[in-house]
């Protein structure tokens, strides 16, 4: 009796444990991938990350000049540098907004970023997809333009990137930049035809190799994809180097673009590295949770 | 406020700006390069220039951290004697290259019509006038 009694309160107990073994398998539980980059700025692109709800975030950017003038301007870090002052918001998870200062040409950018699509860690999406998108204003004095409108330039980016594996991410980045105005040439006596178009598809590619958990390597290339009659824009190669902590990343790199202005950059860049033009510069973000 | 508030108060801001937005404008450079070159005079026209943009900011002073010198008293004979003048061939001067690439000043490119106002001096053989 008492052996039947023993036999009977482990049989519910052995049922037990053999579902809660079993279920697993059955529903895997897909969570979006972390930290697929550190930052949500790697070198000049913006990455797929868009912070959490409530996360208030401000950016300190610098550009320096070329490196070629050596000693005479200590490498460019003494040259006219570009700086720009961003501070962003969360206001719901997924999305973010944000404003930015910069110093070349008194640049005032909105901005606003989308996450479209995270990537899963198991099954459906196998890569995140963010929206990013500006629209900047000239702000310097008024007789530098003509019509209001033509201090206004926007851009677009759909930005979608990868965590290949916990060490290797990589993105690529199709964007469109806008331009109001455009300086004109004579084609012809008499009359004034525009020197390049008021649009400008580019392209980016980026990706982060961590060589430690604080510490990364950035890569970043930017190929301009329109052709215009002339002042065609050269390509961005920048090389860096990430540090980070949970709420600081700093990044430090030599690259091509000194605008900091995404549109300014894909439109205007005349920094070549086939002639050598690298310029220093360096990214710092800062994240505080309310 | 909720997330769909949210999202249509950015969204509205978007329109609005996108409204206010697309243009496709074009700016003459002022006087037809295939023309001949319109009057510039060095003092009256590039000076101003050159204060307004380049010698006031510890670049192009009166010893210039970065060459040329363009305040009033040094600013021609540093450009000629310094290279920046090309009479022969004078839309590859490179005080014009950098002006007109947006290279210089490094704050903002300047206006078109300015640009072409110092083509137009080179073209017009480079007075000091």
């Amino acid at each position: 009796m008492c052996v039947l009694a023993t036999l009977l309160s482990l049989q519910p107990g052995f049922a037990q444990d053999s579902t809660a073994t079993e279920a697993p398998p059955e529903k895997p539980k897909q969570k979006p991938v972390k930290n697929t980059f550190e930052s949500v700025w790697i070198i000049d692109n913006q990455t797929v990350m868009v912070p959490i709800k409530g996360t208030f975030e401000m950016d300190f950017q610098h550009r320096f000049g070329v490196v070629k003038n050596g000693y005479k301007d200590f490498f460019g870090l003494f040259a006219s540098s570009n700086i720009r002052l961003g501070a962003n918001y969360s206001p719901i998870d997924k999305l973010y907004v944000g404003i930015g200062l910069t110093k070349y040409k008194m640049i005032w950018d909105a901005n606003v970023k989308y996450s479209i699509l995270q990537q899963m860690t198991t099954g459906r999406w196998p890569v995140s997809v963010t929206y990013y998108g500006n629209a900047a204003l000239d702000t310097r004095p008024a007789d530098n333009f003509v019509h209001f409108s033509d201090r206004l330039t926007y851009f677009n980016q759909i930005i979608i990137a990868r965590k290949i594996n916990e060490k290797f991410s990589a993105q690529i980045a199709p964007s469109l930049s806008h331009t109001n105005v455009v300086n004109g040439f004579y084609s012809e006596p008499g009359k004034v035809s525009p020197e390049r178009h008021h649009n400008h598809f580019a392209v980016s590619l980026a990706g982060r190799y961590k060589l430690k958990e604080a510490m990364a390597i950035l890569v970043n290339y930017d190929q301009p994809i329109t052709k215009h009659k002339s002042g065609n824009p050269h390509p961005n190669l920048a090389l860096g180097l990430e540090l980070s902590t949970s709420a600081h990343a700093f990044q430090f790199f030599a690259g091509n673009y000194y605008y900091l202005s995404p549109q300014q950059n894909n439109m205007y860049n005349q920094y070549d590295y086939t002639k050598g033009e690298w310029l220093i510069g360096f990214n710092i973000t800062r994240l505080w949770n309310y | 406020m909720t997330g769909k508030k949210y999202i249509s108060v950015v969204g509205a801001l978007v329109l609005i700006v996108v409204l206010a937005g697309c243009y496709q404008d074009v700016i003459s450079p002022g006087s037809d390069p295939n023309g001949p070159p319109a009057f510039v005079s060095f003092s009256g026209d590039l000076i101003p220039i050159f204060n307004t943009n380049c010698n006031s900011s510890g670049c192009h002073d009166a010893v210039p951290s970065h060459a040329p010198s363009l305040v009033p008293d040094k600013a021609y004979n540093a450009l000629i004697s310094g290279g920046f003048v090309n009479t022969a061939v004078p839309d590859q001067s490179t005080i014009y290259v950098v002006c007109k690439t947006g290279q210089m000043p490094p704050t903002g490119a300047l206006k078109t019509t300015d640009t072409q106002k110092i083509l137009d001096w080179i073209r017009n053989g480079a007075p000091n006038n």
